[in-house]
């Protein structure tokens, strides 16, 4: 008779009366969400044992033999285990070794079900094994609920001991993310564990906030150094450079003429330069794609600039030609701003106005800018900033950065002087020198060292301040100048002047140097 | 067929453990039903071929089984077989099979009796 038609029949007096009283406490004592496991390879007593368990609140799901139910806890989190001993193949005592035997499984409840006749010796050694606690085949549901909730209980209290110890882990892991002198707080990994209300929580929440105010505290201390070198570079580039002009015009004075000069400059330079990178063992090799780079660098900085330099100061005062050159910072601004190659913020900017406002007030006491050219000239000047700026930004951001700093330079000078040689040739400027060494051959010799000196110097600053700052070193060149004319010309400079050098060096602090994106690590000593 | 002993209480407990729903139970004893008959076939099988340990664990669970229905006399003789095969001493396995068979036939009837209101 199937199912449906013995509902009908039910008619026992003694069901309908039965005690439910068990039933009711069952219940009571369910805890919703733990899921367990039932094993057993009978069917009836699957079925049965299933049906209780879901009827104390939990969830259960069935495995008929042990094989089944080890790779059912393998892929899904159960809370305890009901097992029956007897089954065939993989029985209880097999699947409790196996459970011993797994880091990840061990801690899970795992209650036999026995029939206790004569089962004695098996519960002795199922509990050997690791099993809590044992159930007799005819259980009521009080003592499957004590039992189920006795281990669930035990699994609670060693989920949370595991979970407080793995956030202890956690802080002493960030302890030694500290002690490594990583502040940078996101490095910490505490997050998720501060946003506990708890004492954990909260000590991750200290520990995180003490790292971030020390990160923060020699992030800055960092970024004035940074700063403070930077601005050191730009003063060392413009001196430099500064001291050019005036070496030219002792040149002259000596009978030179300035293609011829260049000439011999650039290649003492090269020389100068190629010698270092060869005692320090790094003579470069050049693929094609670095001597283009390097070809068109010489064009840039040793024809192009050196030819417009040359007519702008025949038609261009040079005072006014010193103010127009230092356009080359708001240029390369713009340029770095398009192209992202660094941060473009208003504070910058103003940096590099301040700048030019302590330039132009360094001009003032100087000259007369109202006389400074014609119209047309003007203009043509502006092409001077922006080849340097153009230059700046090449270096910045093209230059092959496996090639040797020296060689690079020493590259760069040599092609350049090599490219001027036909120009000179055509034009009869080529000078030979003499042989005996007098002074304009010294003279020579120290401007290709000067020469290539603001040239690494210059290399080296795009390289760790990036091109905005870099363009900056065009008003510590004027400054500069200035300066050389009053060591060498007894010049003399009014305390408006001065006052213009500290408006300039303000601007520097403004503009500082491009961040860099690595993660400040801090030395600390802890023991 | 005469009727077998079966013990209520070991009904209500059952019932009990179930959470109290009649169909459940009518479920479980469909189930009881369906696969006592298999362990008694696994039992004739390792008793003629002298397999102890197969006819121990199917007399364990039909023992098992017979409880949950309070089936007195028929769990008394698995329970007997499954100690005789424990301690390797049958005497006559193919006859103790044959007597268990005939408990699970009565013990059927009355269950069909007492707890569906057959018969």
């Amino acid at each position: 008779m199937q199912l449906s038609q013995r509902q009908k029949h039910l008619s026992i007096n003694w069901l309908s009366e039965m005690d439910d009283q068990a039933v009711v406490q069952a219940a009571a004592g369910a805890v919703a969400g733990a899921k367990i496991l039932v094993v057993d390879d009978n069917a009836l007593s699957r079925k049965k044992i299933r049906m209780a368990v879901q009827n104390l609140g939990y969830e259960a799901d069935v495995a008929e033999n042990g094989a089944i139910a080890l790779s059912m806890l393998r892929t899904e989190p159960y809370d305890a285990l009901l097992l029956d001993i007897m089954m065939p193949e993989v029985d209880g005592f097999d699947v409790l070794g196996a459970l011993k035997d797994d880091d990840a499984l061990r801690h899970i409840p795992v209650i036999v079900i026995s029939a206790l006749d004569d089962e004695t010796e098996s519960l002795v050694r199922a509990i050997e094994l690791g099993a809590e606690d044992f159930l007799p085949k005819t259980f009521n549901p009080t003592i499957l609920r004590a039992r189920l909730e006795a281990g669930l209980t035990k699994k609670r209290f060693r989920d949370q001991e595991l979970e407080y110890f793995g956030r202890i882990k956690r802080l002493t892991a960030a302890a030694s993310v500290l002690e490594s002198g990583r502040f940078k707080p996101e490095s910490l990994g505490l997050d998720d564990l501060a946003a506990h209300d708890d004492p954990i929580g909260h000590l991750a929440s200290m520990f995180r906030g003490m790292a971030a105010e020390i990160y923060e505290r020699e992030l800055k201390l960092k970024k004035a150094i940074h700063t403070l070198q930077g601005s050191f570079l730009v003063l060392a580039v413009g001196v430099v450079w500064g001291l050019t002009p005036a070496l030219s015009r002792m040149a002259s004075g000596l009978g030179s003429n300035p293609l011829g000069l260049a000439i011999w400059v650039n290649a003492i330079a090269a020389v100068f330069c190629f010698s270092i990178a060869a005692y320090r063992g790094k003579l470069p090799r050049l693929g094609r794609r670095e001597f283009l780079f390097f070809l068109s660098w010489a064009f840039l900085a040793g024809i192009l600039q050196r030819m417009t330099t040359f007519v702008a100061t025949e038609h261009v005062e040079a005072s006014m030609l010193s103010l127009i050159v230092t356009l080359q910072g708001f240029m390369t601004f713009g340029f770095a701003a398009v192209t992202r190659m660094e941060r473009a913020s208003p504070r910058r900017m103003i940096g590099l106005l301040v700048g030019l406002v302590g330039v132009g007030m360094v001009l003032l006491t100087k000259s007369d800018l109202s006389s400074g050219g014609e119209g047309i000239w003007l203009v043509f000047a502006m092409l001077l900033p922006l080849l340097f700026a153009i230059e700046s930004l090449v270096l910045a951001g093209k230059r092959p950065e496996h090639i040797d700093i020296f060689a690079s330079v020493g590259l760069m000078m040599g092609i350049s002087a090599a490219l001027l040689f036909p120009f000179a040739y055509w034009n009869g400027d080529l000078m030979p020198l003499g042989t005996q060494i007098g002074r304009l051959e010294l003279l020579v010799v120290f401007m290709g060292i000067v020469g290539s000196s603001s040239l690494l110097l210059a290399f080296h600053l795009i390289a760790t301040a990036g091109a905005v700052f870099y363009s900056q070193s065009a008003y510590a060149m004027t400054i500069a100048g200035v300066v050389w004319g009053m060591l060498l010309l007894n010049e003399e400079l009014s305390v408006f002047a001065w006052v213009a050098f500290g408006v300039i060096i303000i601007g520097m602090y403004l503009v500082e140097p491009k961040s860099k994106n690595e993660e400040l690590v801090i030395q600390r000593t802890f023991r | 067929m005469s009727d077998a002993k079966i013990d209520g209480s070991a009904i209500e407990r059952l019932l009990g453990v179930i959470g109290g729903d009649r169909d459940d139970l009518l479920e479980l004893l469909d189930e009881f039903f369906v696969v006592a008959p298999d362990y008694l076939r696994k039992m004739q099988e390792a008793a003629l071929s002298g397999d102890l340990d197969n006819l121990r664990i199917a007399s364990h669970s039909l023992k098992s089984n017979s409880r949950d229905f309070g089936a007195v006399d028929l769990a008394g003789l698995c329970q007997s077989l499954e100690h005789a095969c424990k301690s390797g001493a049958v005497s006559d396995a193919a006859s103790q099979v044959a007597a268990i068979d005939a408990a699970f036939a009565a013990a059927k009837t009355s269950l069909n009796k007492l707890v569906v209101g057959n018969g």
